[in-house]
């Protein structure tokens, strides 16, 4: 095969058994890779109603075929799972060095299943993989995992591990890669550490072979010089002040995130924004394989009870740890952020969940005796010390591990998590941002911006802009964006540079250049219509798996504050998010029943069994 | 202070500032955006998302007195 490498590592953790099978062609061609062939695996072999921490489960790592290829931004893996903090599947994406490091290795994914008896971690090279005892890095932090275990093999390694948070089950814990790059949502770490599997380790050095190497240049080639010439005369916003940048549009349309989605906007969010993050703590950006934006921030804090060095923060999480919580104190939120990359945690969930707990503080469901502290709005140190109390589950970070769905409904107010499926949302108010409602209500993880992302094209005039108060209509743009973004995390790219350059840049959104790419690289000659169809195939696979689960239209909801309570401040004043009226076009278009459930015809026609 | 408009930029938009990162124009009776990006000198090349009170609009966006106009450039982010 070209492009894929035909081979799938098993991995049964309870035997310690290890196999190799061959990648199935049809498979191949129909899911693409990466999140597709995960979706595909575990609709054939996952049971649907496992417990997701049990050795029931499997976990997954797949690359795409475009993955560690020079395609531009080729650099994504994607970690699927049953999650814990949503009952629902994981599409867990990370970028860096390691996914194209790991298609070096010669092999498109690693499925494990089982539980080791002790603690062990997976070395892979060239065609071969073995397991071994990781009983003395149990406790150890990401940083300190990642350099003992480049110690021990080779240098030139990659790694992929979890730290003490994974260990003790936090339902958001993290898988990190090159110690800080995080597939971070929905739990994959808490996987990973019920099977006691501490980190996989990749150092090989097989070049994947293109089915046509001088057709895929050319392709590279004309997409790399276009992109280099507009960079040149107007620079990327994201390479100068990173992801944080974002928060200039969502604090102007009012969509700012702010005191637990009581409010649009966050008088201090100058205080959070990008810019402020390059002025005070930034020392470079970098770059992920083979990535031409370079939006990574490299930062070090100085400041006196926020020491620290690593990478971030994104925009996601100033958001959720800054203006949610109405903390405008930048170093204090890179401390956070730096915590949760050592300890192995999802800085979205985090966040959300501490200011979901500040408003149950200030209605006085929460105490000063159940926090073991006070948690007033804007409490800079209180963010700090609760993420070090999550990590290790101590004091009220036993409560905060479960992410904020759990901890309100154990305070009798479960209305005040802002989440779909139990998972949090990231940082676009869905009433300012009708899209978006739809996009969180009908992700197949939960609250997320990575499974289609509306906001692109309602507010940050990508590839255009249309009008975001307006639901009529949005139904259509909201499947078509979520089966593009499919297309973009089975091949192995990254959505941040796909969105802008790789799709048709009117809004039919198809992967027109992704086509080329694809097409050069396996020759597995798609039609543009084929290859649309391959997104959809995903989405209705997973939305498969979901049903399969108990999932239906009573998940795919929004809290009443999204769709009841109107913004009272900013750009979309007045605004509530009109779900209901967007589901009933929304099913229609997908071929799924009023209720959400695939039609016999549709899986029928999308070959799906 | 006579009739005006704030404007504010951001980002890679902010070379064409008047001054600082929000400033004032003077406002006249059936004004269009397209005149805030004719005295700016921002070129058409340029793209840019324009936003007036924080309502996505374009450069036929009739202005008012004491309106805000926010410039940023596109963004591919999250």
């Amino acid at each position: 095969m070209f492009g894929w490498r035909g081979k799938l590592l098993r991995v049964n953790l309870s035997t310690g058994k290890i196999i190799v099978d061959p990648l199935d062609p049809k498979a191949a061609r129909d899911y693409i890779g990466g999140r597709g062939l995960g979706i595909y695996l575990m609709n054939q072999e996952l049971n649907p109603l496992c417990d997701p921490l049990s050795p029931e489960n499997m976990l997954i790592m797949a690359t795409g075929p475009l993955t560690g290829t020079k395609a531009p931004t080729g650099a994504r893996y994607m970690i699927m799972t049953k999650s814990p903090l949503t009952g629902a599947i994981t599409c867990s994406n990370s970028g860096g060095k390691f996914p194209a490091a790991f298609k070096q290795t010669g092999f498109d994914a690693v499925i494990f299943t089982g539980k080791a008896d002790k603690p062990v971690y997976l070395i892979i090279e060239n065609n071969k993989a073995c397991l071994k005892p990781a009983g003395h890095l149990w406790g150890k932090t990401t940083h300190d995992t990642t350099d003992a275990l480049l110690a021990e093999t080779h240098e030139t390694a990659k790694v992929a591990c979890i730290g003490p948070a994974g260990e003790n089950g936090v339902l958001f814990a993290s898988v990190m890669n090159d110690k800080d790059r995080a597939a971070g949502r929905s739990g994959v770490g808490a996987v990973m550490g019920a099977k006691n599997l501490k980190a996989v380790v990749v150092n090989g050095d097989q070049k994947t072979q293109l089915a046509d190497e001088q057709g895929f240049k050319t392709v590279n080639k004309k997409f790399n010089d276009t992109f280099r010439k507009a960079a040149r005369e107007n620079p990327p916003p994201l390479r100068l002040h990173g992801t944080a940048v974002t928060i200039m549009a969502t604090q102007n349309y009012g969509v700012l995130p702010t005191k637990n989605w009581q409010q649009g906007t966050f008088d201090n969010w100058e205080n959070i924004h990008g810019e402020t993050l390059t002025e005070k703590y930034l020392v470079k950006n970098s770059a992920c394989f083979s990535c031409p934006i370079g939006c990574g921030r490299k930062t070090k804090v100085e400041v006196k009870g926020f020491e620290g060095e690593g990478e971030g923060p994104e925009y996601e999480t100033v958001y959720a740890m800054g203006a949610n919580c109405m903390i405008d104190n930048l170093a204090a939120v890179t401390k956070a952020n730096y915590l949760c990359n050592e300890y192995g945690m999802d800085t979205i969930t985090m966040g959300a969940t501490i200011a979901c707990a500040m408003e149950l503080y200030d209605m006085g469901c929460l105490t000063k005796k159940e926090v073991g502290r006070t948690l007033k709005w804007g409490d800079a140190k209180a963010l700090v010390e609760l993420t070090k109390q999550t990590a290790f589950r101590q004091g009220f970070g036993d409560v905060l591990a479960q992410g904020s769905y759990r901890m309100a409904q154990k305070f009798n107010h479960p209305e005040l998590a802002m989440v779909s499926k139990k998972q949090e949302f990231p940082g676009y108010d869905p009433r300012g941002s009708q899209g978006m409602g739809l996009a969180y209500a009908t992700s197949p993880i939960g609250g997320s911006h990575m499974r289609g992302d509306p906001a692109y094209f309602e507010l940050l005039g990508v590839p255009t802009t249309i009008d975001r108060l307006e639901w009529k209509g949005k139904a259509n743009l909201v499947k078509l964006w979520q089966d593009f973004f499919c297309i973009i995390d089975a091949a192995g790219l990254c959505v941040f540079y796909s969105v802008r350059n790789l799709g048709n840049l009117e809004l039919e959104i198809l992967p027109t250049r992704i086509l080329e790419l694809i097409n050069t690289a396996t020759g597995a000659n798609y039609t543009l219509e084929e290859l649309t169809q391959a997104g959809e195939r995903i989405s209705t696979a997973e939305r498969q798996f979901l049903v399969n689960a108990g999932f239906s239209r009573k998940d795919d909801s929004l809290p009443p504050r999204m769709t009841k309570d109107p913004l009272p401040d900013g750009g979309s004043k007045g605004s509530v998010c009109h779900l209901e009226d967007m589901l009933d076009d929304y099913y229609a278009l997908r071929g799924w029943s009023n209720d959400g459930i695939p039609l016999p015809e549709k899986l029928s026609e999308l070959g799906i069994d | 202070m006579t009739d005006h408009i704030t404007i504010k930029l951001f980002s890679t938009l902010r070379k064409y500032t008047r001054g600082g990162k929000e400033f004032s124009l003077p406002w006249y009776p059936n004004m269009k955006a397209r005149a805030v990006l004719e005295v700016l000198k921002i070129p058409d090349t340029v793209e840019h998302v324009l936003l007036v009170n924080g309502r996505y609009s374009d450069s036929k966006t009739e202005l008012s007195c004491n309106d805000t106009v926010i410039l940023f450039p596109p963004v591919a982010g999250g």
